[in-house]
């Protein structure tokens, strides 16, 4: 009984110290991630907003190319006319973004100091100010006002 | 008491102790990482605080293609010259052949500029200057002078108005305007 009773507590004790590193690890994580948008611009044909985003933490985040890590990246527009968007990932070109790491040391991985360039796909581009806001999976994001 | 007894109480005995060694363990390594994470959080802050830049001078090449560009380390972090790959520089601006107003991202290049990319200018030395210390880093208070080739044939149109700003590593960044 004893023994049983040992056994089953030792199973918990590392269940438990597991999860401690678990969430110690993700700590780390959030507080090594830090992103800024450092510029923003628009192109046309087809219309499509272009920001410029650093990542300036220690965290670093792969990218490459195939979706499956950026699809947990959300990407939200507020268009001059107070409506908000949240666009999808995706290689199309239409109401989607996609990512290009521009001096990338490691191919598909951005970062610390390096300049990751969104391109974003919409409708229509009006005269106003917009804010984009962008936040990676682990919760931190950067947001940033701007007009054209 | 039996000897069953006996057994167990030790069973139990070292099932505490161990549980005690295990959860203090657990919680002291959490605490530490979690110390680690914020310091290193702060520390990067710190440095972005700490650098700064100034744009001191902005010449154009007379087909305005190229500018010519004096920034000076006005911070006290240094930007070793293995991170100038990690500046980022964005020149807004009149397309001459279109009219369009363009904003483009530059990348460094390590010797002279092609198009859309930037350089340390090689006609200016020791870049950065003075020299006399550290002489390949760009060290608070030196100067960089830096070429930036625009691609052909979006060069900056005649009398239009330009606006140039440069990213450290560190994020922060400084902009000034010039005239076409």
């Amino acid at each position: 009984m004893a023994t049983v009773f040992t056994g089953a507590a030792i199973t918990q004790l590392y269940t438990f110290q597991n999860s401690l590193k678990e969430i110690s690890s993700q700590n780390q994580q959030v507080f090594g991630t830090s992103i800024t948008i450092i510029s923003e611009t628009q192109e046309d044909s087809p219309n499509r907003i272009l920001i410029w985003v650093k990542n300036v933490g220690v965290t670093s985040f792969a990218l490459d190319g195939s979706g499956s890590n950026t699809t947990y990246w959300d990407l939200f527009i507020t268009f001059p006319n107070g409506t908000y968007n949240r666009f999808s990932y995706s290689s199309g070109q239409y109401n989607c973004w996609n990512a290009q790491i521009l001096n990338a040391r490691t191919a598909g991985l951005w970062e610390q100091g390096e300049t990751l360039l969104l391109t974003i796909y919409t409708e229509r581009i009006d005269s106003g100010s917009y804010t984009v806001r962008l936040t990676l999976p682990n919760g931190v994001s950067t947001e940033e006002q701007f007009s054209f | 008491m039996g000897f069953g007894t006996i057994v167990a109480g030790i069973y139990f005995v070292a099932v505490l102790i161990m549980s005690c060694y295990v959860y203090a363990n657990s919680v002291n390594q959490l605490s530490n990482a979690s110390i680690q994470s914020i310091e290193g959080a702060t520390s990067i802050q710190l440095e972005r605080l700490r650098s700064s830049a100034q744009i001191t001078n902005i010449t154009l090449s007379s087909d305005g293609s190229e500018l010519f560009v004096n920034v000076t380390n006005t911070g006290d972090v240094t930007v070793p010259s293995t991170d100038f790959q990690q500046i980022d520089i964005f020149v807004t601006y009149t397309d001459n052949s279109s009219g369009v107003t363009n904003t483009t991202w530059c990348y460094y290049r390590s010797f002279n500029p092609a198009q859309d990319r930037w350089a340390l200018n090689s006609t200016i030395f020791p870049n950065p200057s003075p020299a006399m210390v550290d002489p390949l880093n760009w060290d608070p208070s030196k100067i960089l002078s830096i070429t930036i080739q625009l691609a052909a044939p979006h060069h900056v149109r005649p009398g239009s108005p330009g606006y140039l700003k440069i990213v450290l590593p560190q994020g922060s960044s400084t902009a000034e305007s010039f005239l076409g």
